[in-house]
């Protein structure tokens, strides 16, 4: 039983997208109904991997009963167990989310095959999180990027373009990951994560091999959006719908850097990138110019949705930066804050669409009015922003505090001066919120208070809550990541 | 032979990639992007296919001894069956916005669509 969890957990709601499919134009009434046991059902099976792999450390599950490397293998350790619990968390939410934020947006003709495609995008984000097979990543980037670009095209005629450019850059990026898969096939004939980790040690100082990494990694930084690639991503998400949204933002671009973890770390493992290779300064380049340009930018806009849109590249050079720092620390740090961050846009995400709907705009004098008139939405964005910030008790602090010990241990102190900086400009940046509310010239007429609707607020507060406490039960966190890391670390 | 085959494959990546980076029309970007996927396809094929084999189909169940180096790896041919599949799903949907900008801009000529995209403030 325990090994079916792996498969539930991504088949669920893959098989919630086929009911929608099929069911929601014969009877639209049912279809919130499916969509709501789909989820739930979803975030059980995830619950119940996690708890299988709190004992067992590890779950396969054999496709047809194949055993790789001949046949095709789901491989969940406790990272990726860590993914799926974090991906059917904020879907759920973003479900949540969408029951009310959707018919604001979409007419009721394509919310079926809104929802199909929405289900098929969750599972491919699971998929990507459980399989151990790396030609089956390319396929479920393609499941996720299809399913995607159709999701952001709904958002009209201002998403047409920059969704355009989007399904250039990334079928681009993964055609470049498909050639380095192609490489490593060339050299090693396998294709299972696990066996290409034994096999490839033989071959290590093959050129196919450099070659193969510098593909793959290049086409995982176009499709998760690091600095100089990152042109696509803040055009496609601003233009999009906000449920959308929800979906893509947190995980689109979280599970791609796990991707990049889970190859760099597990299949040419840490000592080939740091000895060997020794690609370390540049990657860490890389990331450092991700964390201030972004930064940059945060400060540049004046929409929310932007400035969360960059604050999603910037967090990006955190996490990278993590991986390639190669410090049992730093690496902890990336992957906690893979699923704060992506609790955090999340969240933060949710703010925007309940300000641009119920306030009509997403401008900084929008947001200050939020603090008058929907408090509950404010609770959320303050706690949000502390976690942006990195004070104590949010999980923000916890992972930043850990980049920065490994900066500090490897020695790379300009990472670390950018993370410090990023938290700066995070503080400048809520407090012109803050600043708009205390000092904005008022009216004498007090602005009334909005109820936000309960399909707003139940996802905000509960999001506002998992925030605080995923900060709180760091110490769990911290010792049930440590246990599935990737050999080599410092 | 191989190399022969690995080099048209290396210049129609490099066909498609410099068409979907350089074009300014959208449908040629398209297509490029197809003639990318072309070579990958070519390119992995060619990793497949041996010197004097055949079709990995076995006609007679193998009686008299199979040779593995009688037959064409099939693992890279089931591989891009998939990416076909794929490819021809971006390329349905990449045409299907095209049309869609085309309708709303009366262009497929990226400089006349952003001409036309530059709005007050956005």
């Amino acid at each position: 039983m325990s090994s079916q969890w792996a498969f539930l957990a991504m088949g669920i709601p893959f098989f919630t997208a086929l009911i929608m499919g099929s069911v929601g134009y014969a009877a639209p009434r049912f279809m919130r109904w499916i969509g709501a046991t789909g989820i739930t059902l979803a975030v059980f099976a995830s619950i119940g991997l996690w708890s299988t792999v709190s004992t067992d450390e590890y779950v396969s599950y054999f496709f047809g009963g194949w055993l790789p490397p001949i046949g095709i293998a789901l491989e969940v350790d406790r990272i990726s167990a860590l993914m799926v619990l974090m991906v059917h968390g904020v879907a759920a939410l973003a479900y949540i989310f969408s029951l009310k934020a959707l018919p604001n947006e979409l007419p009721a003709s394509k919310h079926p095959v809104y929802y199909t495609l929405y289900f098929l995008l969750i599972s491919g984000f699971v998929a990507l999180a459980v399989t151990g097979d790396v030609f089956n990543v390319y396929v479920l980037f393609e499941v996720c990027a299809l399913s995607g670009y159709a999701l952001l095209a709904m958002g009209g005629k201002k998403a047409y373009v920059p969704t355009f450019n989007y399904v250039l850059m990334g079928s681009l990026g993964a055609c470049f990951y498909l050639i380095g898969v192609g490489y490593l096939f060339i050299k090693t004939g396998t294709l299972n994560m696990a066996h290409l980790a034994d096999v490839l040690p033989t071959v290590f100082f093959s050129r196919s091999i450099l070659t193969a990494f510098i593909l793959i990694t290049v086409g995982l930084f176009v499709k998760m959006a690091l600095f100089p690639f990152h042109g696509w991503m803040p055009n496609v998400y601003t233009k999009a719908p906000v449920s959308t949204l929800c979906l893509m933002a947190p995980l689109g671009t979280k599970i791609c850097v796990y991707v990049l973890l889970r190859v760099v770390g597990y299949v040419f493992s840490m000592e080939y990138m740091t000895n060997i290779l020794a690609v370390q300064p540049i990657m860490m380049t890389l990331a450092t110019l991700a964390i201030v340009v972004g930064t940059l930018y945060v400060v540049y806009h004046r929409h929310l949705t932007r400035i969360i849109m960059f604050i999603i590249v910037s967090e990006i050079g955190y996490m990278v930066g993590g991986i390639f720092l190669g410090q049992m620390d730093s690496v902890i740090g990336a992957v906690y804050h893979i699923a704060a961050d992506a609790l955090m846009t999340v969240t933060l995400v949710m703010v925007a669409g309940v300000v641009r709907h119920c306030l009509g705009g997403d401008a900084i004098a929008d947001v200050a009015m939020m603090f008058r008139r929907l408090p509950t939405t404010a609770i959320a964005f303050v706690i949000v922003c502390l976690s942006v910030i990195g004070v104590p008790p949010m999980p923000g602090f916890f992972s930043k505090f850990l980049l920065i010990k490994g900066a500090f241990m490897s020695g790379y102190y300009g990472f670390a001066v950018a993370l410090l900086i990023a938290s700066l400009t995070a503080v400048f940046l809520f407090f012109r919120f803050f600043e708009g509310y205390f000092y904005m010239k008022t009216d004498n007429t007090a602005p009334s208070v909005i109820q936000e609707p309960w399909a707003y607020r139940i996802p905000l507060v509960v999001a506002a809550i998992g925030l605080v406490g995923f900060g709180l039960s760091f110490s769990y966190w911290y010792g049930f990541i440590k246990l599935a890391l990737p050999l080599g670390l410092a | 032979m191989t190399t022969l085959s690995y080099s048209v494959a290396i210049i129609l990546m490099t066909m498609g990639l410099w068409a979907m980076l350089s074009k300014k029309n959208l449908i040629k970007k398209l297509m490029g992007l197809a003639i990318f996927q072309t070579g990958i396809i070519l390119f992995f094929i060619s990793m497949g296919a041996k010197e004097g084999a055949t079709i990995p189909i076995l006609d007679h169940h193998g009686y008299g001894g199979i040779y593995s180096d009688d037959y064409a790896n099939p693992l890279t041919q089931i591989l891009m069956l998939t990416a076909i599949v794929v490819g021809v799903a971006t390329l349905g949907l990449g045409l299907a916005l095209a049309r869609k900008i085309y309708a709303h801009y009366g262009s497929f000529n990226e400089d006349d669509i952003l001409a036309n995209l530059r709005e007050p403030n956005e």
